[in-house]
């Protein structure tokens, strides 16, 4: 079940750095955890396909890029390109978003109070 | 995870099947043995495919020791075909009207350890309920989903949702089960102790999507809840525009509700808040820039804005070659992308609409409607 637009926007910067913190917190755990084994399969299978679409976007950019170059009509159109999708500020913007977010989910965690919301009413 | 020759040095309480074919299945293998699994399926009018579902589980590798369908008042011969099959029929007194009713309804005479809960158009992989019950290590874990993939990928919506489903299951809710919280136990196929849902007083009617209402508030107490990635089911989706609404509908609203209901429990929930969060950010906030801020700016200032459209590609087609490649489905996968393209901004355009009437109009949701 997703809603809204799977894919896009900061939920996938948000499991693109979840995926980078995987293999520390695996070495952690290993570390101080004497039973616990490492996952190496899971941790290689998710690490890999998160590398791969930091690539694909990189040679995403590169792509867009060219092509824009290529077309001189259409990049003489505008006067302030930085906000374009092809130049590295939206992402910049988006994971300066993503961290205030999070910080403010955290504060608020922090600061309120833990109770009992669970009861059942049908 | 222990495998199925592990069950008995586990712990796990696994007999010797020898009462579960009946005549009328002759086929299925004689050595099978059985799990203390109650298997329940919620139908109403599904003759086109019942028949299916209940000759998938009667094929498992495991046995359930019995399994249910819930005939919701079906008009057609649903309960019919059932007990040809062999299988148990029970009938409530009226419709129930909702999934979760007819679920409680089985719930209150279930006697074995686990219920599996499986939707009466879903089909199971044979090793599928094997692989979920493997998965009950632990006494916290109340509830074990697994990979879903559409039975049927014909239509444009069927291709946009087999795309959405590949991608999801091997990014994003692998991620979600390694940190321990994967965001819903499916409710098409599920696994759960029964004890949990008698104590939490089964499937919730209050909201519209009831099975992240039951993983949400195992959360909050305390639970745990699995992915495993190799048990898959095949649900029949949506085929086309008009019950693909309804699910999306249902969907949206069912996750307002719950957000709206849990937002103070699921604060406490480390990772939980963080996914929570970040996806009403991208199902609110991202729709309407998606749905009107682009096309403003690539008609204001330049056309070049429409690659935001295009942008995070990688992100949708390499989870989902990846997957469709060991599946041998990359061609299907691949002509399925643009599909989902298209199902991802209907999906955004009913989010919007089911937050205004949620929140500004308060006209929730309460009718469940069926979809497909």
């Amino acid at each position: 079940m997703n809603v809204g637009l799977p894919g896009a926007g900061i939920g996938g910067l948000y499991y693109l750095i979840c995926t980078a913190i995987m293999p520390f917190k695996e070495v952690f755990l290993t570390v101080t955890k004497p039973k616990h084994k490492f996952r190496y399969r899971l941790v290689s299978i998710q690490v890999s396909i998160a590398s791969a679409i930091v690539i694909g976007f990189i040679g995403m950019y590169q792509l867009l890029n060219n092509l824009i170059e290529a077309d001189l009509s259409l990049q003489t159109s505008i006067e302030n390109d930085s906000f374009l999708p092809t130049t590295l500020l939206p992402i910049a913007i988006s994971l300066a978003l993503l961290i205030l977010i999070l910080a403010i989910v955290e504060l608020f965690a922090l600061v309120s109070k833990k109770k009992n919301t669970v009861a059942i009413k049908k | 995870m222990p495998n199925s020759s592990s069950f008995y040095q586990s712990g796990y309480s696994v007999k010797p099947n020898v009462n579960c074919f009946s005549e009328k299945n002759k086929d299925l293998p004689v050595a099978r043995e059985i799990c203390p699994v109650t298997v329940i399926v919620p139908a109403y009018n599904e003759a086109a495919c019942i028949a299916d579902t209940v000759n998938s589980l009667l094929r498992q590798s495991l046995a359930a020791e019995e399994i249910i369908i819930i005939d919701d008042g079906s008009t057609d011969n649903t309960a019919e075909i059932c007990r040809s099959l062999g299988v148990t029929v029970i009938s409530p007194p009226e419709n129930t009207g909702s999934k979760a009713g007819a679920q409680n309804y089985a719930l209150t005479d279930i006697k074995t350890q686990y219920t599996l809960a499986i939707d009466a158009d879903t089909t199971l992989q044979e090793d599928a309920l094997e692989k979920l019950y493997a998965a009950m290590t632990e006494p916290e874990v109340v509830a074990v989903c697994g990979f879903v993939i559409p039975q049927h990928v014909k239509t444009l919506w069927e291709r946009g949702r087999y795309v959405e489903y590949l991608m999801a299951f091997t990014f994003y809710k692998e991620i979600q089960s390694y940190y321990e919280k994967p965001l819903i136990s499916s409710g098409c196929f599920s696994l759960f102790r029964t004890e949990y849902l008698k104590q939490i007083g089964g499937w919730s009617l209050r909201t519209m999507a009831e099975d992240m209402d039951l993983t949400w508030t195992a959360y909050q107490l305390g639970k745990k809840v699995r992915f495993v990635p190799d048990a898959i089911c095949y649900p029949i989706e949506p085929h086309n525009f008009h019950f693909m609404r309804k699910q999306l509908k249902r969907w949206a609203h069912g996750f307002i509700q719950n957000v709206k209901l849990h937002r103070k429990g699921i604060l406490h929930v480390p990772f939980l808040r963080s996914i929570v969060t970040v996806m009403c950010w991208d199902a609110s906030i991202a729709s309407i820039f998606y749905l009107t801020v682009i096309p403003i700016l690539s008609v204001v200032i330049s056309p070049l804005f429409l690659l935001g459209y295009i942008i995070d590609l990688p992100m949708v087609v390499i989870p989902t070659l990846v997957k469709a490649y060991s599946r041998g489905e990359t061609w299907k996968a691949l002509t399925s992308i643009p599909a989902f393209m298209v199902l991802r901004v209907v999906n955004s355009a009913i989010f919007l609409e089911a937050l205004f009437k949620e929140l500004i109009l308060k006209q929730p949701l309460t009718t469940y409607e069926k979809g497909h």
